[in-house]
């Protein structure tokens, strides 16, 4: 599987390591998690990871950057594009036929999909909610097939409704063999689905393991509190 | 091929969709060059409507291949579509193509507006302005390819490069540096370049004779260092934005 070793990361004119001997891989079967206070160094890894920055050292096991999908945080995009303007960019992009309907997506896709995409094939992207938004950014780009799915933050600032669609559609990816990397803020959404997490804190990874093994370490049932202790403990 | 089309259409229609483009682009240069009808009485109508076929090229270039890419850049969509499309080559000329096509539209809108107005209009017109287009579109673009590479935000630069193109654009028009003996350092001036390219084309195509302030040699060799500008340029954009995290 994918694995990271001893990866070290600094930007130029900085002597401070943002990535410091980072190891740890990523399992097939899970939803694999990066987690970190901002600015631990979670995007400076997905960037080095697509090949987008280059490491100082280490070995990086990971398919070349053309069979990875980045989904980066930043979706900015036309406010005037509609909803099937950017469908059917990224299935040009994809080399795809373009999509006339969202009906004919029936075949393939969960009938509540369906639904959201009809209400938004016509809607410009500017009159969409931000959670409507980032799901149909993500339900289509993650219709690009690739081995490996990295998306930063694919749930910030998203209501609880969006947030659940993406996370299903992360689901979906895993099930269909695919390996899935994100990084979140948002533990709680991780409570009721399989995990595999890597805490990355100061440019280290402090913990990498199931969900419910890094709870039960912190002693408590609330991820948020996990988290909070885990930081205060590493700086002690 | 498909990856590229697909920048092209998704770019010229939020060209088309962002009205506030023909204010710059159409708008006004009609209202400019209706406004200087005394000017036409002393040059002919070609001579007199090629400076606003540049001002309208140039705008085109500067805000849709080196501000939008600059844009993309700065809002991290540069680097996902790269990784998406396997190469940043097919955002950039997707990007150019989109506005040849808007410059294109742009320069029509503008003929039968201005033409009309005078009673000059002619498809020949529409025909030189094209030829003009299409040699001045890439290394026009190459050019702007500066701009992603420049460490400020986006909006800066937009307010500050949109600012300075009617100083260049004036300049170009007056030959002021001339008289100050620099007739090398107006060359490096776009609109210059594109003016004295655009007037050649006329001449060649008969609709105007008019003594050349460069040689066909001089504006090669510039041609030429724009391209060499834009090669570079385009092995040195990376996919980060120079100003804030994405």
């Amino acid at each position: 599987m994918y694995n990271v070793e001893n990866l070290k990361f600094k930007y130029k004119k900085t002597d401070e390591y943002i990535l410091d001997n980072v190891s740890f891989s990523l399992k097939k079967d899970k939803l694999n998690v990066i987690v970190g206070l901002n600015g631990s160094g979670k995007t400076t890894l997905f960037d080095c990871l697509t090949s987008v920055l280059k490491p100082e050292s280490g070995q990086i096991q990971f398919p070349r950057y053309h069979d990875i999908l980045y989904l980066t945080q930043t979706l900015f995009f036309s406010y005037e594009l509609k909803g099937k303007d950017f469908a059917n960019f990224i299935m040009r992009l994809d080399n795809k036929a373009k999509i006339k309907d969202p009906s004919s997506l029936a075949s393939e896709e969960h009938p509540d999909e369906i639904q959201l995409l009809s209400k938004l094939w016509n809607r410009k992207i500017g009159k969409m909610s931000l959670g409507e938004r980032r799901w149909l950014f993500v339900f289509f780009l993650t219709k690009i097939d690739k081995p490996l799915y990295i998306l930063d933050e694919p749930t910030s600032a998203v209501d609880p409704i969006s947030r659940l669609k993406i996370i299903e559609k992360m689901k979906q990816l895993i099930a269909s063999g695919k390996v899935c990397v994100c990084s979140t803020h948002q533990l709680q959404d991780l409570l009721f689905e399989d995990c595999h997490i890597i805490f990355l804190h100061q440019g280290k990874i402090k913990y990498e393991g199931s969900f419910y093994d890094w709870l039960e370490i912190n002693e408590t049932q609330n991820p948020d509190i996990a988290f909070e202790r885990m930081t205060k403990e590493i700086a002690l | 091929m498909r990856k590229w089309f697909a920048f092209f259409i998704i770019n010229l229609k939020m060209i088309l969709l962002e009205k506030v483009v023909y204010l710059w682009t159409i708008i006004l240069p009609v209202v400019l060059a209706i406004g200087q009808s005394a000017f036409l009485k002393e040059v002919e109508p070609v001579f007199f409507l090629h400076w606003f076929w540049v001002y309208i090229m140039i705008s085109s270039f500067l805000n849709g291949v080196g501000l939008q890419l600059a844009e993309l850049k700065e809002y991290g969509l540069l680097k996902t579509f790269t990784l998406v499309a396997g190469s940043k080559l097919y955002a950039i000329w997707g990007l150019i193509a989109s506005q040849i096509v808007y410059s294109m539209i742009s320069l029509s809108v503008f003929n039968i507006i201005v033409g009309s107005y005078y009673g000059v209009f002619s498809i020949k017109m529409i025909l030189i302005s094209y030829v003009g287009l299409l040699i001045l579109s890439i290394p026009l673009s190459f050019l702007f390819l500066l701009i992603p590479l420049i460490p400020a935000k986006n909006s800066s630069m937009n307010t500050l490069l949109n600012l300075i193109m009617y100083p260049l654009f004036v300049v170009s028009i007056s030959d002021v540096i001339l008289k100050f003996g620099l007739s090398y350092v107006q060359l490096l001036n776009p609109f210059k370049l594109a003016s004295e390219v655009m007037v050649l084309i006329s001449s060649f195509f008969s609709l105007e004779i008019r003594v050349q302030q460069y040689t066909l040699l001089e504006m090669m060799l510039m041609v030429m260092l724009y391209l060499i500008i834009g090669i570079i340029c385009i092995k040195k954009i990376n996919l980060l934005s120079v100003i804030q995290r994405q």
